[in-house]
């Protein structure tokens, strides 16, 4: 840049410059010379990376994202994980693109290919044929990973959207943004995008808990000296971490003030107590704290996690009895600064008691309701005779 | 030193002659003189005002780094914005944070037919001088408007090699670099 008008500008100008630059003109400006190399990496610092086989599922995904916050729009919380930065879209190596998707031809779509065959062409990873979800994993994780590594540490909001985490996206986020990321996404719930190389129920569960996060929290082989440190916000959705996984990472995590966990294996009794200061520090059995680990946090969602279990308000005996109303949900109360809670979708949780229950106890500004709460009306329902 | 020139062109509304008029002496010695409510917008003369006071009779204040042509500029744009609100401490302010870095999340600006027709300048480098005068004299509403001018341009340019024809920036990337910058850059470059 020797020589050039913006070359005279502090660097903390050219920052502002380049900050309001599209994700495609920051990189055209670092092709531009060393220094502009150094100084759009140094810009890049919101990333939301959607990695997919077709173009049109990381538009979906991001789409989803879209959706979902249109309905779950709190008026109490300012929403950290919705500032936009650079969402990019990025789709898989084309050798098998576009085959396994839902309207394209493919050799698994034709009324000849017998189950056998389907099993034989999954197994022998020859590139004529549709990827399996494994090896999309590994390749959208090889990519994120590549990306993360050369932007990793401008980033203070990261975003992958994808199938699943494995142990080469972590290590790349723990080791590449440990000082500076404040809000981490991951996000592997995307029910709208059709892959025949899923089953039906991909969607629905966390895959298997892996070691791939323990790189997040700096502990394993992999995740010496290195780990998340300074989140302030996390979402995790269809995710695979176990709870003590994740009492780790809210642990090392201090500042963390938004949870957000939708579908994930992490949201059992286990971890909930732990943060409500109910069970003792797994790490540290003798250590007695006053405050619960979960005390600082403001935002704390739980969405379409059936491990949550209340009692039903209508089988209670005294419906003004605190213990019994709280019964599997004691560790709310404990959250001191909580100002909204979200249930949404977890069928175990009931409706009127959780209404109930924040009324006469929590008393929280927000709380989102599993479902919403029955109607009832005294009045008979009509039904079609002919239906009948 | 050169000796120095006395322009009275540029102070905003002088009808009103009860309006207190302050000197300010640019980098190639040219007395200016402004109304002391226009400077209520540059916050570095602003501050040193509250806490020196006025000068007393005949004395200026000296804007070593900014020229005549330049300060008449930024003298022209804050009379036209001396009445807009200014910003609060809340306002996210530019800085740099000491954990992650420059605050660059600030709020998007409109740029009004006004600010859109006094950024026509003639030269760029007149763009860039008037940046550079906005950051020396803590002007900050000014100073976004520039980056965002600046900002526009690099959009318009699109390829590597227009922004550099633009800009003047000379490629040091040797063909190698530049190769393993493409190859790396792959993954963002698909076709839409």
């Amino acid at each position: 840049m020797s020589g050039s008008q913006l070359s005279r500008l502090p660097l903390e100008i050219i920052i502002i410059i380049l900050s309001q630059l599209s994700f495609r003109s920051l990189l055209s400006f670092g092709k531009t010379s060393r220094a502009n190399y150094t100084y759009h990496i140094l810009c890049m610092r919101h990333l939301h990376l959607a990695v997919f086989q077709k173009r049109i599922h990381a538009l979906i995904a991001f789409l989803d994202i879209d959706s979902s916050w249109i309905n779950c729009q709190s008026n109490i919380v300012e929403d950290s994980t919705l500032d936009r930065g650079h969402q990019i879209p990025i789709v898989l190596p084309q050798s098998t693109r576009g085959k396994e998707v839902i309207g394209c031809k493919s050799v698994l779509r034709r009324r000849s290919a017998s189950s056998e065959s389907r099993k034989q062409i999954r197994g022998n990873g020859n590139d004529d044929v549709p990827r399996s979800a494994p090896q999309t994993i590994r390749l959208q994780n090889e990519i994120f990973a590549k990306i993360v590594n050369r932007y990793g540490n401008s980033l203070v909001d990261l975003e992958f959207l994808a199938y699943d985490l494995n142990i080469q996206g972590a290590t790349a986020i723990a080791s590449n943004c440990q000082g500076r990321l404040r809000h981490l996404g991951l996000r592997f719930e995307h029910p709208h995008i059709r892959d025949s190389m899923l089953s039906r129920s991909y969607w629905l569960r966390p895959p298997e808990g892996s070691t791939a996060w323990n790189s997040l929290i700096g502990v394993g082989e992999q995740g010496k000296n290195i780990g998340l440190t300074r989140l302030e916000s996390l979402v995790l959705e269809r995710g695979s971490i176990t709870p003590w996984q994740l009492c780790m990472l809210v642990k090392r995590n201090v500042k963390l003030r938004d949870i957000r966990l939708r579908n994930c294996s992490a949201v059992q009794p286990e971890f909930l107590n732990w943060l409500g200061g109910l069970e003792v520090d797994p790490e540290e059995p003798h250590k007695y704290e006053e405050v619960a680990p979960g005390a600082s946090i403001q935002v704390f969602w739980l969405e379409n996690c059936d491990s949550i279990r209340s009692e039903r308000l209508g089988l209670l005996a005294d419906k003004d009895d605190e213990k019994a109303l709280e019964k599997g949900l004691e560790w709310v109360r404990a959250l001191k600064s909580l100002k909204s809670i979200s249930f949404r979708q977890c069928p175990n949780v009931d409706p009127d008691l959780v209404e109930k229950a924040n009324e006469t106890i929590w008393r929280l500004p927000e709380v989102v309701l599993p479902y919403p709460v029955k109607q009832y009306n005294s009045e008979p329902i009509e039904v079609d005779p002919d239906y009948v | 030193m050169a000796s120095k020139s006395q322009d009275t062109t540029v102070t905003g509304d002088t009808s009103k002659p009860e309006k207190k008029l302050i000197t300010l002496t640019s980098s190639d010695n040219v007395d200016i003189e402004v109304e002391r409510e226009v400077l209520q917008c540059f916050s570095l003369i602003k501050d040193m005002l509250d806490d020196l006071g006025d000068p007393e009779n005949g004395d200026t204040i000296p804007i070593a780094n900014v020229s005549a042509r330049v300060l008449k500029k930024v003298i022209e744009w804050c009379t036209h914005h001396r009445n807009d609100p200014r910003p609060s401490a809340d306002d996210k302010v530019e800085g740099r944070d000491e954990t992650t870095g420059p605050n660059t999340d600030r709020k998007k600006i409109e740029i009004s037919e006004w600010d859109q027709e006094f950024l026509k300048v003639d030269e760029q480098e007149m763009l860039f001088e008037i940046l550079l005068a906005a950051n020396y004299l803590d002007i900050k509403a000014l100073l976004d408007l520039c980056c965002m001018a600046v900002a526009n341009i690099v959009k318009a340019c699109v390829t590597p090699e227009k922004i550099r024809a633009k800009f003047g920036i000379e490629n040091d990337f040797t063909p190698e670099e530049e190769e393993q910058i493409r190859r790396e850059n792959e993954w963002a470059e698909q076709p839409e």
